[in-house]
């Protein structure tokens, strides 16, 4: 699951304030979360889990209450991933190999009932800040991400606005039409 | 002839699990036809060609595969300096107060 829910309303309401800390299976509910895109919803309830415990992704929950079991109220998974460049088919072409190291952003949403709250720009910001703190650890340059499509075009170009107000940029790439990327070294410039 | 090879056919294991979809006619039909078209059995058809997709959905999760030439480029652009990205500092600023770390 590669995708980012945006609310469809605008963000006018007050802002809510939530907690936000890695996933605990045993802590977060995730039982009543609905951001409207069943794959999300089901990835959260079903997929999410298994791809923590075998380390492929790590997790972070918005809940109202820290410190006991709370509903998930919005959510982001983020996992290592690379950027190559395509083999060429002419051998007698000697190509470096080389991969640059990159963040992808594998899902993230927010429950119907915090949309249009400010929360899904705030989960997105925080995970931007934790991909520049990893990168500062491990080296990375670049954070990936997959725009929905969900048939709704005009949400569609909202959701591809949105990420360039925030610096992302397309990958030019045929097998990945909606696939963006923000680089580290403006990440890190600005927040 | 069209040509289309079993993406399993490498994997050495025992076909020992059943799995059973109950399908719309016509995409039924079309999936026979295209797999009568390449000559194969239909239900080979069926899992080589879910087999593929599940792999370069696992595989897109970590790794984007971009032409070589765009790759350069793209090396390039990421390794400047940073620009400060009037967006991000109006998202940061604008959403500080609605998560708070635990």
């Amino acid at each position: 699951m590669i995708f980012c829910v945006m609310p469809k309303t605008q963000e006018k309401v007050k802002p809510p304030s939530l907690f936000i800390m890695k996933f605990n299976k045993a802590l977060h509910v995730r039982s009543a979360f609905s951001c409207g895109f069943k794959p999300i919803d089901n990835f959260l309830k079903s997929s999410i889990s298994e791809q923590i415990k075998n380390n492929l992704v790590t997790a972070w929950v918005a809940v109202e209450d820290s410190s006991s079991k709370s509903p998930v109220k919005g959510f982001y998974a983020l996992n290592a991933h690379s950027i190559s460049q395509a083999e060429l088919p002419n051998l007698t072409k000697k190509i470096t190999k080389e991969n640059i190291p990159a963040i992808y952003l594998n899902a993230l949403a927010v429950d119907k009932s915090y949309q249009g709250r400010g929360v899904g720009t705030a989960l997105m910001v925080h995970a931007i800040k934790k991909s520049v703190e990893f990168s500062e650890q491990i080296g990375c340059a670049v954070i990936v991400l997959d725009v929905l499509v969900d048939g709704d075009d005009e949400v569609f170009t909202r959701r591809v606005d949105f990420y360039q107000t925030l610096g992302f940029k397309n990958i030019k790439s045929s097998d990945y039409p909606h696939r963006m990327h923000l680089s580290i070294a403006d990440a890190k410039v600005s927040i | 002839m069209l040509h289309y090879t079993d993406s399993t056919a490498k994997t050495q294991e025992r076909k020992s699990v059943r799995k059973e979809q109950r399908v719309k006619p016509s995409i039924s039909d079309a999936i026979a036809r295209a797999a009568m078209s390449v000559g194969m059995d239909e239900s080979v058809f069926i899992v080589s060609a879910a087999y593929e997709k599940a792999i370069a959905i696992e595989k897109s999760q970590f790794s984007t595969s971009i032409d070589s030439e765009y790759f350069q480029q793209f090396s390039k652009v990421i390794n400047t300096q940073g620009k400060r990205i009037k967006g991000l500092v109006e998202a940061e600023q604008k959403s500080r107060d609605i998560l708070r770390d635990a």
